[in-house]
C-alpha cells in the first residue's frame, strides 16, 4: 500500500490534428497524496485541461495507467469512478441551462453513492450560500445569472458531492480577487480539515502560492515546483 | 437524477424546439390518421354493401354463351343442376338453407287476373281454330312456385310477407297436399278468403281443388298472379305436361353470413356441373357499388404511405437534431457519472411526452377533418355515380323477378358512409407513433452516449 490516492503511471495522450498526431501528455508519471491541495500551472495549450480529463476519467489514456486508491480506473469502471469518487469544476462553468442553481446542485447530490445526511434541499441552499449565492439567486434559472455567479454555482455543485477528490479547471477564473480568495481558502480548509484531495488548474501565482504543492505542466511532463511543508 | 422532473422542466422552460417537433408530429399524424379513418370507412362501406346485398347465392346458367359456343345436347343436359349436386353444395357449413324451386302454371276458370297484363280473355281454340270453350269465360293463367322449404325464400328474405294465414306444414310438403298461398291483390279482386277453395286446371284439364292457407303482400307489379305451393304438387302438375320443364327453375343457397358470399362461391364453383353455369350473388351490383370505393381506397392508400414515409423521415430528422443539440448536456451528465440509461430515459421521456400530446391532438384533429372529408366523399364521390347511366336502373322487371336481394343504391351507401375510428386502430396507431419516436430518439442517443464525456463536452 502506498500513500497516493491517485497515481499516474507513464500516461500518454495526444490529439489527431489535421491527419497527424500531436502528443500532449508524454509518459507522464505523478502521484497525488491524500488530503493535500495541489495547483497545476502551465502555459495556455500545454495540456492542463487534457490532463484533468485523464484524472477525471472523461477520457482514457492511450498508454499508461491511472490508479485511484491503488486500483486501476478501468477496473473500478470509469462511470462508477466519476459517480462516486470525484467531482469536477470545468473551465467553462458547465451548468444545465434549463435548471436553476439549486436544481443543478441537487442533481449532482443524488448521483454519488455517499450522500450527505439531512434534508437535501437545505444542504444545497447552505452550500450555495457558502458560495455567496443567496436563495433568490439559487432559485433562478442559471442562464439569468452573471458569469461569476454561474461559476460559484458550478463550485457548489462539485462540493455537493461527498467525494475525496475535487478537480477544478481554473475554478476562480471568473471571480474577483476577494471572492476568489474566499473560495481558495475554502478549498484549503476542505483539504486540511476533511482530508480531501484538491487539484486545481490555475494561471494565477497567488492561487498557486496558497496551495500545498505547485506543479508545472511543460512539454507533456509534470514537474513539482514548490512544496509547503 | 429526477429524470421525469428534469424532462418536464426542460420542455416547459425551453419549449421552442419541443413545439417545433409537436407541430410537425401533429401534421404528419393527422394526415395519416385521416387517411386511415377514411380507409376504415371504405371497408365498412364494403361490409355494409355486402351485408345489404344479402346472403343469397344463386345458381345461374349462361344460356347465351352456351348457344354461342354451340354446345351439344349432353352439355345442355349437364347445365341442369342435379338434386344431389345442389344438396352437396348446400352441405357447406356456411349455408343455412338450400332452396330448390320448381315452377309450373295452371289455369283457373271464372277468376280475374290481379296483374295489369292479366285480365285478358283467353280463348282456347282447337287445331281448326274453333273455340273449344263455349262459355267464353275469363281464364286466368297462374304462375305456381313450388317450395320444398317450410318458408319459401321470398318470405325468408322479406321480399314478400305473409299478411294472413300460415306457411306450409312439413306434412303438406311431404304429401304434396293441395294448398296455396295467394297474393292480397288476387284475393281482393276475386273476393277470396283463407280456407276458400280454388279449382286449378292443368294442361290436360284435370281439375285440382286447392285450399288457400295463406295470403301474402308485397307482390311486385305483374307478379300478383303468382301462387306459392308445395314442390310435390308442382311435380304432380308437371307430370301431365307433354314437355315438362326439366330441372329446377331456380336454385338458391342462403348463407348465414353475407360476408361469406365470396369465399363460398370460390370454394363451391368446382362442384358445379358445367362451365356454362355459375354461382352468383349480385356480384355485378356489388362491383358497381364498390367501384367508387376502390379508386378512393387506392388513392388514400398511396397517400397514407407517402405521408407516412416522408413524415417518419422528417420526424426522425427533427428529433435527431433535438437530441444532437444537447450533446453538451449529455457530456456534462456523463462527467458527473450519471447512469447512461437514466440519461437516455430522460430524453426518451421528453420525446414520448411530445408524441403523446401530438397523438391526442391529432386524433382529435383527424376526427374533425375526416368528418369533412367523409361527407365530401359521400356527397360528391359516391352520389356522382348515379348521374351516370346505371345498369341497375334499367333492369327489366322479369330479371328482377328472380332476384333474391333487396334493392340497394349508391345513395344508401353514401348515407351509411360513416367516418369513425375504433379503439383497436387507435391503439395500433399509437404503438406505431411510439415506435417511430423510439427509433428517432434512440439512434442519436445511442451514438452520443458512446462518446467519451470529454468528446461530448468539447462539442
Ligand atoms: N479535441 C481536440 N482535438 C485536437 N486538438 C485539441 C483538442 N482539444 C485540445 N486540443 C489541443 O491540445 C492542446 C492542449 O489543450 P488543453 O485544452 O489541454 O490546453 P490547456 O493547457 O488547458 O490550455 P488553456 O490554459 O488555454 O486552457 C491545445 O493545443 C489544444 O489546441
Ligand atoms: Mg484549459
Amino acid at each position: 500500500m502506498n500513500e497516493y490516492i491517485l497515481e499516474m503511471d507513464k500516461v500518454s495522450f495526444g490529439y489527431r490534428d489535421g491527419g497527424k498526431k500531436r502528443m500532449i501528455l508524454k509518459e507522464l508519471s505523478y502521484g497525488f497524496e491524500k488530503g493535500r491541495f495541489y495547483t497545476i500551472l502551465g502555459p495556455s495549450g500545454s495540456g492542463k485541461t487534457t490532463l484533468l480529463s485523464m484524472i477525471s476519467a472523461l477520457d482514457v489514456p492511450e498508454s499508461g495507467s491511472i490508479r485511484y486508491q491503488d486500483k486501476d480506473l478501468s477496473k473500478i469502471g470509469y462511470g462508477k469512478y466519476r459517480r462516486n469518487h470525484m467531482a469536477i469544476i470545468f473551465q467553462k462553468y458547465n451548468l444545465i441551462d434549463y435548471l436553476t442553481g439549486l436544481e443543478n446542485v441537487e442533481a449532482n447530490m443524488e448521483i454519488a453513492k455517499n450522500k450527505f445526511n439531512g434534508n437535501k434541499k437545505e444542504i444545497a441552499y447552505k452550500i450555495l450560500n457558502t458560495m455567496g449565492i443567496v436563495k433568490t439567486k439559487a432559485d433562478r434559472r442559471v442562464t439569468k445569472l452573471s458569469g461569476g455567479e454561474q461559476q460559484r454555482i458550478a463550485i457548489a455543485r462539485a462540493l455537493a458531492k461527498d467525494v475525496d477528490l475535487i478537480l477544478g479547471d481554473e475554478p476562480t477564473g471568473a471571480l474577483d480577487t476577494a471572492t476568489s480568495n474566499e473560495v481558495i481558502d475554502l478549498f484549503k480548509y476542505l483539504a486540511s480539515e476533511y482530508g480531501k484531495t484538491i487539484i486545481l488548474v490555475t494561471h494565477s501565482d497567488e492561487v498557486a502560492a496558497k496551495s500545498d504543492i505547485s506543479l508545472r505542466l511543460d512539454d507533456g511532463q509534470l514537474r513539482q515546483i514548490k512544496e509547503k511543508k | 437524477m429526477k429524470i421525469f422532473k428534469h424532462a418536464v422542466l426542460n420542455l416547459v422552460r425551453k419549449p421552442t424546439k419541443a413545439i417545433m417537433i409537436l407541430v410537425i408530429m401533429i401534421l404528419v399524424f393527422s394526415l395519416v390518421f385521416t387517411g386511415i379513418i377514411i380507409q376504415n370507412s371504405i371497408s365498412s362501406s364494403r361490409v355494409f354493401i355486402r351485408t345489404h346485398l344479402g346472403a343469397v347465392v344463386q345458381y345461374e346458367q349462361d344460356w347465351e354463351k352456351a348457344m354461342q359456343d354451340q354446345i351439344g345436347e349432353d352439355e345442355y343436359a349437364k347445365m341442369q343442376i342435379s338434386r344431389e349436386t345442389a344438396i352437396d353444395i348446400g352441405k357447406d357449413a356456411r349455408v343455412r338453407n338450400t332452396y330448390l324451386i320448381e315452377n309450373s302454371y295452371a289455369m283457373a276458370q271464372g277468376l280475374k287476373s290481379a296483374s295489369q297484363q292479366g285480365g285478358i280473355i283467353v280463348y282456347e281454340t282447337d287445331i281448326s281454330g274453333e273455340k273449344i270453350r263455349s262459355d267464353e269465360n275469363e281464364v286466368v293463367y297462374l304462375n305456381l312456385s313450388g317450395s320444398e322449404n317450410l318458408i319459401p325464400i321470398e318470405f325468408e328474405i322479406g321480399k314478400l310477407t305473409l299478411s294472413s294465414g300460415r306457411y306450409f306444414s312439413q306434412e303438406e310438403l311431404e304429401n304434396g297436399d293441395r294448398v296455396v298461398i295467394i297474393s292480397e291483390e288476387f284475393a281482393a279482386i276475386n273476393s277470396l278468403n283463407l280456407g276458400d277453395s280454388i279449382s286449378l286446371e292443368t294442361y290436360n284439364m284435370a281439375k285440382m281443388d286447392c285450399t288457400i292457407v295463406g295470403i301474402y303482400s308485397g307482390a311486385a307489379q305483374f307478379t300478383e298472379d303468382n301462387f306459392f305451393t308445395t314442390s310435390a304438387m308442382i311435380r304432380e302438375i308437371n307430370s301431365f305436361e307433354p314437355y315438362p320443364m326439366e330441372g329446377y327453375s331456380a336454385v338458391y343457397f342462403m348463407l348465414n353470413d353475407p360476408l361469406d358470399v365470396d369465399s363460398f362461391i370460390a370454394d363451391s364453383t368446382e362442384k358445379l356441373p358445367s362451365k356454362y353455369t355459375k354461382l352468383a350473388a349480385n356480384n355485378n351490383e356489388y362491383k358497381n357499388l364498390t367501384k367508387p370505393l376502390d379508386l378512393m381506397e387506392l388513392i388514400t392508400n398511396i397517400l397514407i404511405w407517402v405521408i407516412f414515409a416522408a413524415g417518419a423521415m422528417i420526424i426522425i430528422a427533427v428529433v435527431t437534431i433535438f437530441i444532437r443539440d444537447r450533446k453538451f448536456e449529455i457530456g456534462l451528465l456523463l462527467s458527473t457519472g450519471q447512469n447512461k440509461l437514466k440519461i437516455a430515459g430522460q430524453f426518451i421521456f421528453e420525446i414520448a411526452l411530445i408524441t403523446i400530446i401530438a397523438f391526442v391532438l391529432s386524433a382529435g384533429v383527424s376526427q374533425l377533418t375526416s368528418g369533412y372529408v367523409g361527407s365530401w366523399i359521400a356527397e360528391n364521390q359516391l352520389t356522382e355515380e348515379k348521374t351516370n347511366p346505371d345498369s341497375s336502373q334499367d333492369i327489366p322487371y322479369y330479371y328482377d323477378y328472380g332476384r333474391m336481394t333487396p334493392e340497394l343504391d349508391i345513395e344508401s351507401v353514401a348515407d351509411e358512409f360513416d367516418v369513425s375510428i375504433d379503439t383497436g386502430t387507435l391503439l395500433n396507431l399509437f404503438l406505431i407513433s411510439m415506435g417511430i419516436m423510439v427509433i428517432a430518439a434512440g439512434a442519436p442517443l445511442f451514438i452520443i452516449l458512446r462518446y467519451k464525456p470529454r468528446e461530448a463536452l468539447q462539442d
